[in-house]
């Protein structure tokens, strides 16, 4: 497996030495969109662990009542960006410093994304909340922006004025890492895809169901097009097409719908014959796309036919994060804890390992040979790829772990809650590695005995109570006429 | 009285009693309407059922009391792990909290339990089938030896070859249950699930547990057909003065509190621990005790329930 692992780097490597940039994947090194790049595969060639904590950055919770946390975070050039309700935020990712804040309107916390390479580089993020969000104690909470609105380029490609800003969301483009405006676009509805970025095209969703691709030099739009139902999902893509996860409603099930990359016309439509709520964003390969819907399936489908190619229950659902995938394998991470390999061509389950802790927004990563998993009470896990054994893990403590990314040299963790803010892990080249077995695999000595033992005890005491009890109470006695009437009939 | 004249006796006693005859009361009552022993003018009913605590206290100490079944109880759990885990089950244990659950309570876990183990599959609407056997089959066996221990004070392997005979009645039973917590459930959506409807799912579990109480009992006490035993059921849950519904209450609502509570909180892994293993064993020794519960109520009053009244005769010419 690792020569193959090996030949399967060798491009990024030769990307990185020729300083060639190859559409569709991730700018070499970095991790520059959601899940590291458009098809969300969730890997990078990082510190391997052991770890240790390089840094802890507090970022408060923000906007409305204060309540909104940072978006899952981007690695580029050695700075770790992430979305706040009214600012993105970069962090230096060696030292945890903030480098800069910029701001921007009120708006749901999704990944930014940088596309571009070289000296022209462009970093794209939505903003924007329409009525804003709903609160608890508020039928509705308009939440003007404090901040001063993200897009100052009333000259720009966009051509709209700061002022003028009145839409539900606009996607903006600014430079990297300079951030002098370049153009904005507005979008029909409120945004929660994130922007998902392949060669000059970027795209983005909103929840009323449009899906634009915007050309990333210019701000151009080159298509937008109506799936249909609402999308909140980060989409996923290839050079040829555009995946969209969809939700359900009361009438429609959630579904997967793949677009054309060229003019956005419908190459297919996925919906799994047993009806969801929600579909998780897709994760691709070469072949096809993998995706876990609300009623606790994961679906791999064909990418050219849109058609079933296997679908595996998980013991609890895996809404909201998208797999990852690495050397053949599909890595899922279920709401209860517990993350699952699968055969990427058969999805047959090669391990699983149950944390038996909430996991609600954290992707699973491959980091090398591990697997890192966040958990919502603060917790983060490195599993062995091979084993499914745990083998390393920290806790943070307050807050949630709401995502994780890496690039060559660090983790960077991004917390929730009342440890809002974002962490970097480094490999300790003096720490210890653990090996804790996935308490799914079956001890029979420790099953039967434990059984045995208990059975013995347990049982053993109450007979002894029973005895005693029975001798207090006496047997039962009941009226049986009809042994009298028997007796009788039988006769002296 | 010397040992060897108590051994004598005992061995008396002990010695497997066979099949009773069908008892018979002194004569048919009139037919009455289904919730007559609920809402009809409350009398002082002189009724041969045994008190509610009288019952209880019973009904746990012939288990407790008893070997064979804490044996069944033990065994049967661990039986039923190792082949969920065979079927690819991994958890959570704690759903086995419910394996020995009588009709109503149990009815709603295996339809839980089918959805987890073949959840997104078309066996899942099948599985519950097997499930539902596979609870039978312990509760046959519980109320077979329950019976057999109340009436000769030991077990034998009459209780065994008696569950046979049992397990189509403890079957039907639990179809029954099925039936009426879909009923149930249905009417529960339709009203709202937090509401009116909740107490109508309720009612369906108390319902379920009040009518089949005794089923298991008749089918091991005495020779009778299934749609005979079950119609004698009917009757003995209908009894004045019994407490019957009372009875069924204060078993369904803890029983489906612990289910719905309790086992489904549990997390995934397939090696118990000795905390889990014991409060498994113990839960389901509770369900075992409500069994051998429902067995002496019956054995209690059985002289004493009617007969079902003879058809109509024909007119002659």
């Amino acid at each position: 497996m690792r020569p193959l692992r090996a030949a399967l780097r060798m491009p990024v490597v030769l990307a990185v030495l020729l300083g060639v940039w190859i559409p569709g994947t991730a700018l070499a090194g970095d991790w520059s969109q959601f899940q590291a790049d458009a098809e969300h595969s969730g890997v990078a060639g990082g510190p391997a662990p052991p770890y240790r904590t390089a840094w802890e950055t507090p970022v408060p919770p923000a906007g409305p009542q204060e309540r909104f946390g940072l978006s899952a975070p981007i690695i580029v050039d050695g700075l770790a960006v992430a979305t706040g309700p009214e600012a993105v935020v970069a962090v230096d990712a060696s030292s945890g410093e903030v480098a800069w804040s910029h701001p921007r309107e009120l708006g749901p916390s999704v990944p930014a994304a940088v596309a571009g390479s070289g000296g022209s580089r462009t970093l794209l993020y939505t903003e924007g909340w329409g009525e804003g969000p709903i609160l608890p104690g508020s039928s509705s909470t308009p939440a003007a922006s404090a901040t001063p609105a993200a897009s100052p380029s009333p000259g720009a490609a966009g051509g709209q004025d700061e002022a003028a800003f009145e839409g539900p969301s606009r996607l903006v483009a600014v430079t990297w890492p300079d951030r002098e405006p370049l153009w904005i676009v507005d979008l029909p509805q409120v945004s929660r895809t994130g922007v998902t970025v392949v060669g000059d095209l970027a795209y983005v969703g909103t929840n009323d169901g449009s899906v634009t691709a915007v050309e990333v030099d210019t701000g151009s739009e080159r298509w937008a097009v109506d799936v249909g139902q609402g999308t909140e999902q980060a989409i996923a893509a290839t050079g040829e097409l555009v995946l969209v996860s969809l939700r359900g409603s009361g009438t429609e099930a959630a579904s997967l719908v793949a677009l054309s990359a060229v003019d956005g016309s419908e190459s297919w439509r996925y919906e799994p014959a047993a009806a969801s709520l929600i579909a998780s964003p897709a994760a691709v390969d070469a072949s096809a796309a993998y995706v876990a819907f609300s009623d606790g399936t994961v679906h791999a489908v064909d990418l050219a036919a849109g058609t079933e190619r296997w679908s595996v229950p998980l013991n609890s659902a895996a809404p909201w994060a998208p797999p990852a995938l690495a050397d053949g394998r599909v890595y899922v991470l279920d709401v209860a804890g517990q993350l699952y390999a699968l055969d990427a061509v058969t999805g047959e389950r090669s391990w699983d390992h149950p944390l038996n802790t909430d996991v609600f927004h954290p992707a699973p990563v491959v980091v090398g040979d591990a697997v890192l998993v966040g958990t919502f009470t603060g917790s983060v896990l490195a599993f062995d790829r091979d084993s499914g054994d745990v083998i390393w893990r920290t806790d943070f403590g307050a807050g949630s772990v709401r995502a994780i990314a890496a690039d060559e040299r660090t983790v960077v963790v991004v917390r929730g809650g009342a440890g809002s803010g974002a962490s970097g892990l480094v490999t300790d080249p003096d720490g210890a590695l653990i090996a804790e077995r996935s308490p799914t695999i079956v001890q029979p000595l420790f099953l039967l005995g434990t059984w045995a033992l208990v059975s013995l005890v347990l049982c053993g005491l109450l007979y002894q109570l029973g005895r005693l009890l029975v001798t207090k109470l006496g047997v039962a006695q009941f009226a049986d006429p009809h042994e009298a009437m028997q007796d009788e009939e039988e006769g002296p | 009285m010397t040992k060897s004249d108590r051994n004598a006796n005992r061995k008396r006693q002990a010695k497997p009693t066979g099949y009773r005859a069908p008892a018979t009361a002194p004569g048919a009552a009139p037919r009455k309407g289904l919730l007559d022993s609920l809402f009809a003018p409350k009398g002082v009913v002189a009724s041969p059922m045994p008190k509610k605590l009288t019952s209880l206290a019973r009904g746990f100490v012939t288990v407790i009391s008893t070997p064979a079944i804490l044996a069944v109880v033990a065994v049967g759990l661990i039986l039923e792990w190792v082949a969920l885990l065979g079927l690819g089950f991994q958890g959570p244990f704690s759903l086995l909290a419910g394996a020995f659950a009588w009709p109503g309570p149990g009815t709603y876990l295996d339809g839980q339990l089918s959805a987890t183990v073949f959840g997104g599959t078309p066996g899942a609407l099948f599985s519950v089938f097997a499930f539902l056997l596979v609870r039978a089959a312990l509760i046959s066996l519980v109320s077979a030896m329950a019976v057999e221990q109340l009436r000769s004070g030991v077990v034998s392997g009459w209780s065994l070859r008696r569950s046979l005979r049992v397990l189509p009645v403890a079957f039907a039973a639990n179809m029954m249950g099925l039936g009426l917590l879909l009923v149930a459930w249905i009417a529960s959506q339709l009203l709202g699930q937090l509401g009116f409807g909740f107490l109508v799912f309720i009612a369906g579990l108390v319902a379920a547990v009040w009518l089949t109480a005794a089923a298991p009992a008749v089918a091991a006490d005495e020779d009778r057909r299934l749609a005979d035993v079950l119609q004698r059921s009917y009757r003995v849950a209908r009894m004045p003065g019994s407490g019957n519904m009372t009875v069924a209450t204060v078993y369904a609502l803890p029983a489906f509190a612990v289910i719905a509570g309790y086992a489904f909180a549990g997390g995934i892994g397939v090696n118990p621990s000795a905390q889990q293993w014991a409060i498994s064993i113990g839960v389901n020794l509770l369900h075992a005790a409500a069994a051998a519960m429902f067995a002496y109520r019956y054995l209690a009053v059985a002289p004493f329930v009617d007969e079902a009244p003879a058809p109509a005769a024909r007119r002659g010419p």
